[in-house]
């Protein structure tokens, strides 16, 4: 309590000096909580679209019905509490009107949906309502709209399925659930359970699928949770996929995989907000302590103990620290939720902004206990002060003593602490690991770096103009404070261009070129008998087919002489053996292709030619599989062996919406194969999709289309969303950057005062004066940035190279753009607190000292 | 006259080598079923079928596993036009339990097949039907005329008929993947020894 009372005496008589601190630390901390709480606030809603879609976190599934022992298994698998809903789905057809349809049955319970919701017709929300409830009360069902409209149906009919009679009670007019299963694009009835039964439709040999859906507490970790599921479940039922777990990132493997990027980017950013709170943190409380030290010297000198000096300014740093994260929080508190309504237009829908409580909680353990943390260096430094250093212009212990073993020590908490924090806030052992490896790495280099080229402005000094020589020379003279100016400045670049980079190659993944469109639909399984009369169909209607290509189906037997998989040996490699292939044949790249080696082949493949057919693979299956320029591969095309020679490998843009293999033919020599299309249709208006999409189907019963816009339109959606979250992160991580930087600037030039005010008393003018301090503040600014900014680009490349498959793009401007903007922030910085300390009078100043 | 003789002797001989060494090839046209989809390498029955004959010392018999995943009976025309080059003596048509799935309307499966089966009698190729089935859940009507049509040409063109080719191993949990309609290995070894027996008859004799 002594302590506690001491220090508030001591802030509340440097309440200028105090406010100023809290001020400059809440400012950082408050970027640091918009950034965490951003981050959160995008990770929740980009999960709850994705779970929408499931419309659970977890399901798991059999083509039996699940036993209780299946059951029990998975639960004490998943070991956490839970909700739990049952479900029964199988496709039938079902009859109306002189006319039938495939369709996609399926039996809920009251729990439907955990998350997400089906929009209906007359009752709208299902979970909002009681339409659950009416639903299961009787014989009734739901009827997704594409089928009442197929059938002629209208609500309150009456649908015979399987035995029994079955009144439509409303029309589904949005259900998210249908964004999954491609290929079993049905339009969806829903009904109970318990009539579902009733309808004797299913009997023994029935094809169905028993599920069972389970929401889990929101910080139950999903991520490889089906691959440990499956080789649990392996050993417990000796059956491999009998009981098979999908989480909601495992739907689509595009969106999961995209997910899964997010979601380490996301803790990236948390990690690079968490790391500039604490460069800012440290900085400041570092910069306090040892501008203390004076006092701790006085009191040591008038019998106090080391001990005693130490726990007082502790005490007032905690203080300040938590008064500045109370205040930063509370800013934040009000300000976070206000920030979405000021962006609606380019938010997405449904988008909420809140603080989090983890944010919140790590900005409190900053301003406190992070003090501690921070200034157990300087701790140990006490025991080497020395009160003659009261007699000198600045008080500083000794670096060199007896206790330089405990001062390397003092610095192993900070790392422990942080090496935690990192790993909890990425999520992940190793991204937190490398992270702050990476991390320390670029300290030492930062300061190495630093302090050769402070060492190199005191050599230069000799040969350049007074105010430049006061500059060089302020900066190799006072070359401790400098460096760690020099190192909070490169550290804050650093982390602020760590981002640019990998948001870049991120977002060239992710994003589908702005030069591809998405087709309506695509159709595969057309026979080639077909293509003609579909093209007449469609002409009729205004429409044309587009991106037609020829799929043959064909198994590689035979590499380079060698029968493919001879040398393998275990079961999976043999059974990467049997892979069929769907190889095509094209006189020309398509526009989403391009040739990365080799060369392209000109025109088709004639049989009496002495060269082989040309092979074209895709890149990546050509690294994957070995393959190089020459190679030649024999395809079991169906029986027949048909040979070629690898002439090129190929880049191809996967989300460019066209149709791409990994192996193309030169025309030619699968020309009569057998074969199948595929082909996409564009620009139908929406309101005209499902009579076009009936037209094909009426005419080419077994040519599977699929509604692109509404399978993919979901997931694109969530994607966009992904796209826009990281380009607004990698923004806001600057600026929060540039905010933390303004704070460390600040404060590095108001600790100037003391030389300002005595070259002002020396006659210096201000012109002068602000020359020196702009010089000053310029070549460490610029020196700092430059090199934390050439770091960032090796420790981003490292980490696209570790976490994000390697997705990483120079973005030349951003980094020349932060450059200037750190420069610039500097040395204006600089500039506005010199102003403020000129405005006063030296009188006044020399007082305050 | 002993010239001639033994010119002709020559000959028969000659002719007997040659029947002796002509191999008789049979194709199965299928889908994921006769492909063996979620098999092991060699597991998928037409394979287990020539492994058998090779057993039985009938090395002069030849197997063409010419099953696509997916491939529907809309496909089974123009991929018996490929492998008239192969040459078989026997095709065993072995598809349709896509068209099912699917949903496709029966009177395309009929028109598929019924094209199919009509070429292979102008190529003189000889032919095997398989039937297949369809679960219940697809609804009463459906599934009684899908099954209809395998019988049904196999009558109106007096073709060898195997009646169901997943006789005894679908709906057999025990028998079958996790989906519950792919055959498992051991489902695959009950497939080839039904088909087995039922080839038999139709095989050259040795």
């Amino acid at each position: 309590m002594l302590w506690l009372r001491l220090a508030w005496k001591e802030i509340s008589n440097n309440y200028k000096f105090s406010l100023f601190f809290v001020l400059n630390l809440g400012i950082g901390l408050i970027g640091f909580i918009a950034l965490d709480s951003f981050k959160h606030s995008i990770d929740q809603h980009l999960a709850n679209n994705s779970k929408a879609i499931l419309t659970a976190d977890v399901e798991i599934s059999s083509r039996f019905p699940l036993t209780a022992k299946e059951t029990g298994f998975a639960e004490a698998f998943l070991d956490t509490r839970f909700e739990a809903t049952n479900q029964i789905s199988f496709l039938s057809m079902v009859a109306a009107n002189n006319n039938s349809r495939m369709s996609q049955l399926v039996a809920i319970e009251a729990g439907f949906p955990q998350y997400g919701d089906l929009v209906l017709q007359q009752r709208g929300s299902v979970q909002k309502t009681s339409a659950r409830a009416e639903l299961l009360s009787g014989d009734n069902i739901w009827v997704a709209r594409d089928l009442m409209v197929l059938l002629g149906l209208q609500i309150g009919d009456q649908v015979k399925i399987g035995a029994r009679e079955f009144r439509i009670l409303d029309v589904v007019l949005d259900d998210p659930t249908t964004s999954i299963s491609a290929m079993n694009n049905f339009p969806g009835i829903y009904m109970g359970i318990a009539q579902i039964e009733s309808t004797g439709l299913i009997q023994l040999g029935s094809r169905i699928s028993y599920a069972r859906f389970y929401k889990l507490p929101p910080a139950f970790e999903l991520k490889g949770l089906r691959e440990k599921f499956t080789k649990a479940a392996q050993i417990e039922f000796k059956e491999p996929r009998r009981v098979t777990l999908t989480t909601h990132l495992d739907q689509s493997a595009d969106l999961g995989r995209i997910l899964t990027y997010m979601n380490d980017y996301l803790g990236l950013i948390a990690l690079i907000a968490l790391f500039l709170a604490g460069v800012g943190a440290a900085y400041l409380f570092r910069s306090f302590f040892t501008s203390r030290f004076k006092d701790m010297a006085i009191l040591m000198c008038l019998g106090g103990t080391p001990q005693q000096a130490y726990y007082m300014t502790l005490m007032q740093i905690v203080l300040l620290g938590t008064i500045s994260a109370a205040a930063a929080s509370l800013a934040a508190y009000f300000a976070l939720p206000v920030l979405p309504s000021l962006f609606t237009s380019f938010l997405p829908h449904g988008f909420t902004n809140s603080m989090d409580v983890n944010s919140l909680i790590l900005a409190l353990f900053m301003g406190t206990l992070g003090s501690v943390i921070c200034c157990l260096p300087i701790l140990s430094k006490i025991y080497s002060l020395n009160p003659v250093g009261l007699f000198h212009e600045k008080v500083e212990p000794s670096a060199i003593g007896p206790h330089w073993l405990r001062n390397t020590a003092s610095y192993a908490p900070i790392l422990l602490v942080f090496w935690g924090l990192a790993i909890w806030q990425a999520h992940s052992t190793r991204i937190g690991t490398v992270f702050i490896a990476g991390f320390l790495i670029a300290i030492g280099l930062l300061a190495a770096i630093g302090w050769a080229i402070l060492r190199v402005c005191g050599l230069l000094s000799g040969s350049v103009t007074v105010i430049r020589k006061l500059a060089l020379r302020n900066l190799d003279r006072n070359r401790m404070g400098a460096l760690s100016c020099f190192l909070a400045i490169g550290l804050g670049s650093l982390l602020i261009n760590l981002i640019p980079q990998i948001q870049k190659g991120l977002q060239q993944e992710i994003a589908s070129p702005a030069r591809f469109t998405m087709p309506d639909f695509f159709m595969y399984d057309i026979q080639p008998e077909q293509i003609d009369p579909l093209q007449q169909l469609l002409k009729q209607q205004g429409y044309a087919l587009a991106f037609q290509s020829p799929q043959v189906s064909a198994r590689l037997d035979v590499i380079n002489d060698k029968p493919f998989g001879a040398a393998l040996e275990t079961a999976d490699e043999q059974r990467m053996q049997r892979r069929m292939y769907n190889l095509t044949y094209q006189d020309q790249l398509k526009a989403s292709e391009a040739v990365q080696e080799g060369k392209a082949w000109d025109g088709a493949w004639l049989p009496d030619s002495t060269e082989l057919p040309g092979i074209s693979v895709e890149q990546n299956f050509a690294k994957r599989m070995g393959l190089k320029i020459g190679d030649t591969l024999t395809f079991d095309v169906q029986g027949v062996p048909v040979q070629g020679r690898i002439v090129n490998t190929r880049k191809v843009t996967w989300n460019s919406f066209q149709p791409n293999f990994m192996v193309s033919f030169q025309p030619g020599p699968l020309d009569p194969a057998p074969k199948t299309f595929v082909a996409a249709i564009s620009k139908v208006a929406a309101n005209e999709r499902l009579h076009v999409q009936n037209s094909i189907v009426n005419a080419f019963p077994n040519i599977s289309i699929i509604n692109v816009q509404q399978i993919v339109g979901r997931v694109l959606d969530i994607t966009d969303q992904i796209s826009w979250a990281i380009k607004v992160m990698a923004w806001l991580a600057i600026l929060a950057g540039l905010v933390v930087l303004f704070s460390i600037a600040r404060y590095e030039v108001k600790s100037r005062f003391w030389e300002i005010n005595l070259l002002k008393i020396l006659g210096a003018s201000f012109t002068d004066i602000k020359a020196i301090v702009q010089i000053e503040f310029g070549i460490l600014g610029f020196c700092a940035a430059f090199t934390g900014t050439a770091l960032s680009l090796a420790m981003s490349y490292s980490l696209a190279w570790f976490v994000f498959d390697r997705l990483w793009r120079f973005d030349a401007l951003l980094t020349a753009g932060s450059l200037v903007a750190i420069t610039a922030l500097s040395m204006l910085t600089a500039l506005i607190a010199t102003l403020s300390v000129l405005r006063q009078k030296p009188l006044e100043l020399l007082r305050a000292t | 006259m002993l010239r001639s003789l033994l010119i002709v002797l020559l000959l028969l001989t000659a002719g007997t080598t040659t029947a002796a060494e002509k191999q008789f090839t049979i194709l199965f046209l299928g889908d994921s079923l006769t492909e063996g989809l979620g098999l092991d390498s060699g597991q998928a029955f037409p394979e287990l079928i020539g492994k058998r004959l090779q057993a039985a010392g009938r090395s002069d018999i030849k197997v063409i596993n010419g099953g696509v995943s997916g491939s529907t009976s809309a496909s089974a025309l123009s991929r018996l036009q490929w492998y008239v080059r192969a040459k078989p003596d026997l095709v065993v048509l072995s598809l349709g339990a896509n068209d099912g799935l699917r949903g496709l309307p029966v009177a395309e499966l009929r028109t598929h097949l019924t094209e199919t089966i009509e070429f292979a009698r102008k190529s003189g190729l000889k032919l095997a039907l398989a039937g297949m089935m369809i679960p219940p859940n697809y609804g009463t009507d459906y599934t009684a005329n899908f099954a209809k049509v395998f019988p049904e040409l196999a009558q109106l063109y007096q073709l060898p008929f195997l009646p169901f080719l997943l006789e005894g191993v679908a709906a057999n949990p025990a028998l079958n993947q996790g989906d519950g309609i792919h055959p498992n290995a051991e489902g695959a070894k009950i497939v080839a020894d039904h088909v087995y027996t039922f080839l038999a008859p139709l095989l050259p004799v040795k």
